[in-house]
């Protein structure tokens, strides 16, 4: 039910908050309640945004250009997901190598996250050899907006009690417990206590406002957590172009009898990464190619500058072709990012209109992210001309060092990143925060690694395990 | 003269063997360098294309 008095929840013992309305907060929440465990969801937005709300999204960023975090996060009911681009797909086994959890702990949630997300349950997530070094795989779509979804049910829920408008502001506790919460809602100024904390405002706001905490606690949080470090994203970035023979295309994969054919139309990508053997010896993160398609003809200029580049592939195997249907295809990548330290959220002077410090965001590309998709591209490109599949032209500044713009990617990772010690990560496998008993973090600030893939269907998976764990621990 | 003769043909074959032997190698190692050409024109990007496109 929604809580339009916050008093009716003042100084009462609850099992679990929830700070934060977004997939991951309403998948926990959503999880509990099917356990018949009560929880409280404080959203500081309200049921769509305003105006208003952006002011505290506002971030400043050093380092490389990084898309407008203003507009690339909602603070509203249900978070992001309001905006969001539906794409799921897991993160690989490989990508749990470093990680306290390993992939089949979280298979576990699979059937639960797929009824979520709405996931066709008999579709399945392949990772199909392509080549030597590259693999094929794929994305499902979901088309959840979780504000829309959820709102009827959590209204009607008995178990679920939702504050719209209500901003955190501070944990108070002592030997390594939090006691109470400080929030405010219409000017006023709230404690809530409760058996479980759970931060999950998104890959940003859990880093700043548990640095706000740690700043206003400094006997509660450790000083080695290193909160807010291990900053990372998915920088999304146009590669090259090139030109597809579809005939030689569809040849290649009946050639490597490849099962999961591809669907040429405007709809669909085909998605492409490197396997865990090229990864290793060219010592590179991974990315996952997106290759689009759009039917061309002889008059296009994409076909006149091949004809020009590469007289003989056409003389010798276009025009001998009986059939001859050509696509132009666009290149882009979502690149993986290598943890690093120094790429870190930290709390800036400027403050949002509820006084707390708004975020700086430290975010820098490094030349081994420009280097995989170099590496991996050609590995494309090398395909297409073994095969007369094509030819591939590349972007200069993979053979430079020329900055580079990224274009989207907005999967805000790592900050409260996952781990077994202090030294390098700020909560357990059980994403409690390390030497505190009952405060818990849930979303992509966990992510210890980011994979090239899209993170959601990971988080949800995440949330649910969560709620699984609390619904079996006892303080 | 014999001994003279089949000196010089051992001498001979050995010289032949060695790129023999070792072209795998080469090949392997510059492989990229040796089938593929990566080619500037006038056009704003980086061709990758095979030596006997043009």
């Amino acid at each position: 039910m929604i809580i339009e008095n916050l008093n009716d929840l003042n100084n009462k013992d609850h099992f679990a908050i929830i700070i934060g309305s977004g997939p991951a907060g309403i998948t926990t929440a959503l999880e509990l309640e099917s356990k018949k465990i009560k929880s409280i969801i404080l959203e500081a937005g309200d049921i769509t945004q305003n105006e208003s709300s952006m002011k505290f999204l506002k971030a400043r960023v050093s380092g490389d250009s990084y898309s407008d975090l203003s507009t690339s996060r909602l603070r509203q009911f249900g978070g992001a997901s309001g905006h969001w681009g539906g794409n799921c797909n897991p993160l690989s086994k490989v990508n749990f190598n470093d990680w306290p959890v390993n992939n089949d702990d979280l298979d576990n949630y699979d059937y639960k996250a797929r009824k979520i997300l709405n996931l066709n349950h008999k579709k399945k997530f392949y990772l199909e050899k392509f080549s030597e070094n590259l693999n094929l795989y794929n994305l499902m779509w979901s088309n959840v907006r979780f504000g829309e979804k959820y709102l009827n049910h959590i209204k009607k829920s008995r178990n679920i009690f939702l504050s719209l408008n209500t901003n955190f502001l501070n944990f108070i506790g002592d030997n390594k417990s939090i006691k109470s919460l400080i929030c405010s809602k219409n000017n006023n100024t709230y404690k809530l206590k409760s058996k479980f904390y759970i931060l999950s405002c998104g890959g940003i706001e859990n880093s700043r406002l548990l640095l706000l905490s740690k700043s206003k606690n400094k006997n509660l949080f450790n000083p080695r957590l290193p909160i807010g470090n291990y900053y990372m994203d998915h920088p999304y970035h146009n590669v090259g172009t090139g030109l597809l023979i579809y005939e030689k295309f569809i040849e290649y994969f009946n050639k490597k009898k490849i099962y999961n054919k591809p669907l040429l139309t405007c709809q669909n990508d085909i998605n492409i990464s490197a396997n865990n053997n090229f990864l290793l010896k060219k010592k590179i993160p991974n990315g996952g190619l997106y290759v689009s398609f759009k039917n061309i003809n002889e008059s296009n200029d994409l076909f006149k500058q091949v004809r020009c580049v590469a007289p003989k592939f056409i003389k010798n195997i276009y025009e001998k072709l009986k059939v001859k249907k050509t696509y132009k295809i666009n290149l882009g990548i979502l690149q993986e990012q290598v943890p690093n330290f120094d790429n870190k959220i930290i709390l800036d002077y400027k403050k949002d209109p509820s006084n707390v410090p708004l975020p700086i965001i430290h975010w820098k590309k490094s030349n081994s992210e420009r280097n995989s998709a170099k590496l991996i591209s050609e590995e494309l490109s090398k395909i297409f001309i073994d095969n007369d599949i094509g030819r591939i032209s590349l972007n200069e500044y993979l053979y430079n060092n020329n900055d580079y713009d990224v274009i989207a990617g907005n999967h805000q990772l790592g900050g409260t990143r996952i781990g077994h010690n202090i030294s390098d990560s700020v909560v357990d496998k059980n994403l409690k925060v390390h030497n505190i008993k009952n405060l818990f973090i849930n979303g992509s600030s966990i992510f210890r690694t980011g994979g090239h893939t899209h993170p959601t269907f990971t988080i949800i998976k995440f949330a649910l395990r969560l709620a699984d764990h609390l619904s079996k621990t006892s303080v | 003269m014999k001994k003279n003769k089949r000196k010089f043909i051992k001498t001979l074959f050995s010289i032949f063997a060695i790129p023999i032997i070792f072209k795998p190698f080469i090949a392997n190692k510059n492989y990229f360098q040796n089938k593929f050409k990566i080619y500037k024109k006038k056009y704003s990007k980086i061709w990758i294309l095979d030596l006997n496109d043009n």
